[in-house]
């Protein structure tokens, strides 16, 4: 599973975390694709411990995250996700100036 | 919470890099309205990076990774990962228009009994040399003749309710490895067993594919040979024919196809008797098929038709000489099989995913 936060984009680690656990995350691969390191970095990484961090240079478009992840998922099926999507953008997205 | 999903839509992709962006942005900038959907591409063993461009529209990319296993094969594997009550299949080289997908699915809504809808292609080609033109008018007039309620699931874009489509057994992945007819074949099953199929003619969708001479010959060999020998010509309802080859009856291919032959005989004849016998070969090879010809002139203009009746004759010539292909190789060697490997497999009822080809 591919997670895409594109820049000005910002998840909150516990909702990104129930997001993926209600997508049935437990048991997968989970690769969380970044523009720009995000300001919380550390924080997303102690609530989604097992997933893969890719961090892609800021302004990377959303499309070009999206098959950059696609190059370093390894497994057969890939699920690619907005951060928005998984708890509805109200909750989960807040627009931001500089970090993902 | 999963989303509710209402159209799974499947595009299986083979080396499709050069239409598949195009293909997947007419999709995602359909106009869905209400209707949720989800966008699967199933990549069936590409190696010019099909699925990182697919990656970049869809909401699930399937890598089919050990070897091509074929267009049904692939399509199989979509379905089996779809949520939606409904599922698509649109071909790596179609561009839907704007409204086509909801059209489809507010088709299918509204009439209960009705279990898949398919359109029909439209007779302009986006790719612009005059093959593909003809080609994508060739398509037009044949599925058009042919719409209708039981007209048939083999476009290069169809609607399919998902419960329908797993009740008659989805697409035949064991006989149909080469990815041609297995749409044609699902048709006619899915009318076997009692569910209404929709071929529409006010739902078009455009070719994206730049056709060559010599791919809509092999594409014509092959569909022709594949329908005698797996489908079984004469098992096939009277339209099949013209499913394949898209414009003649059974009556009239094996006539128009002799014609052209005659004619084409003719033109390697030295003297005057060999231009007499093409002329009239030809001519009645037009007459035999005036219907066909009188459509492509009334679409794309007299000039248009005459360009493109050598290259018909052509066609429905190479169309015969793969039926006959198809007979003798279904006498001499049966239906077709995969590999032993696969068959050994498949006998074993190995467990895995993605699975083995299965026989229906």
């Amino acid at each position: 599973m591919v997670v895409v936060l594109p820049e000005n984009h910002a998840v909150m680690p516990d909702k990104l975390a129930e997001g993926l656990r209600v997508n049935g995350a437990e048991e997968v691969d989970v690769l969380i694709a970044c523009a720009g390191q995000p300001a919380n970095l550390n924080a997303l990484q102690r609530c989604v411990g097992k997933a893969q961090f890719l961090l892609a240079p800021a302004g990377t478009s959303a499309a070009d995250l999206r098959e950059l992840a696609m190059s370093h998922a390894t497994g057969d099926i890939v699920t690619l996700l907005s951060g928005a999507v998984l708890h509805g953008a109200d909750v989960a997205e807040r627009s931001i100036a500089s970090t993902c | 919470m999963l989303r509710q999903i209402d159209l799974s839509v499947v595009v299986a992709v083979a080396d499709g890099a050069a239409t598949l962006a195009r293909s997947l942005q007419s999709i995602i900038e359909s106009d869905f309205r209400e209707i949720e959907i989800e966008l699967i591409v199933v990549d069936d063993a590409s190696d010019d990076g099909s699925p990182a461009i697919a990656a970049r529209y869809a909401d699930t990319v399937v890598r089919l990774t050990s070897r091509r296993s074929g267009r049904a094969y692939a399509r199989n594997r979509g379905a089996e990962i779809a949520r939606g009550r409904l599922v698509a299949f649109i071909d790596q080289d179609i561009a839907v228009k704007p409204e086509t997908l909801r059209l489809m699915v507010e088709a299918l809504d509204k009439h209960p009994g009705l279990d898949a809808v398919a359109a029909t292609h439209d007779h302009r080609a986006s790719a612009g040399n005059f093959m593909s033109e003809y080609w994508s008018v060739l398509l037009s007039v044949g599925e058009s003749s042919h719409a209708g309620v039981g007209g048939g699931f083999g476009s290069g874009c169809g609607v399919v309710r998902r419960s329908s489509l797993a009740s008659s057994g989805m697409y035949d992945e064991w006989r149909f490895g080469t990815g041609t007819l297995e749409g044609v074949e699902l048709g006619q099953r899915l009318l076997r067993t009692g569910h209404d199929v929709l071929l529409t003619r006010d739902l078009r969708v455009a070719q994206l594919r730049r056709w060559t001479v010599r791919a809509a010959f092999r594409e014509t060999f092959t569909r022709s040979a594949l329908l005698a020998r797996s489908l079984g010509y004469q098992q096939t309802r009277a339209s099949s024919p013209a499913d394949v080859v898209f414009t003649l009856t059974r009556p009239a291919l094996p006539l128009v196809g002799a014609l052209s032959t005659v004619a084409l005989l003719g033109a390697f004849m030295p003297g005057r008797d060999g231009v007499l016998i093409t002329a009239v070969g030809v001519l009645l090879a037009v007459i035999a098929d005036a219907r066909t010809v009188g459509e492509i002139a009334r679409l794309r203009g007299a000039f248009f038709a005459l360009r493109a009746i050598p290259v018909h004759l052509c066609l429905q010539a190479v169309s015969v000489a793969g039926l006959c292909s198809g007979w003798l190789m279904r006498d001499a060697v049966g239906d077709p099989r995969p590999d032993a490997a696969t068959q050994a497999y498949a006998e074993v009822g190995v467990e895995m995913w993605p699975p083995v080809p299965r026989p229906r």
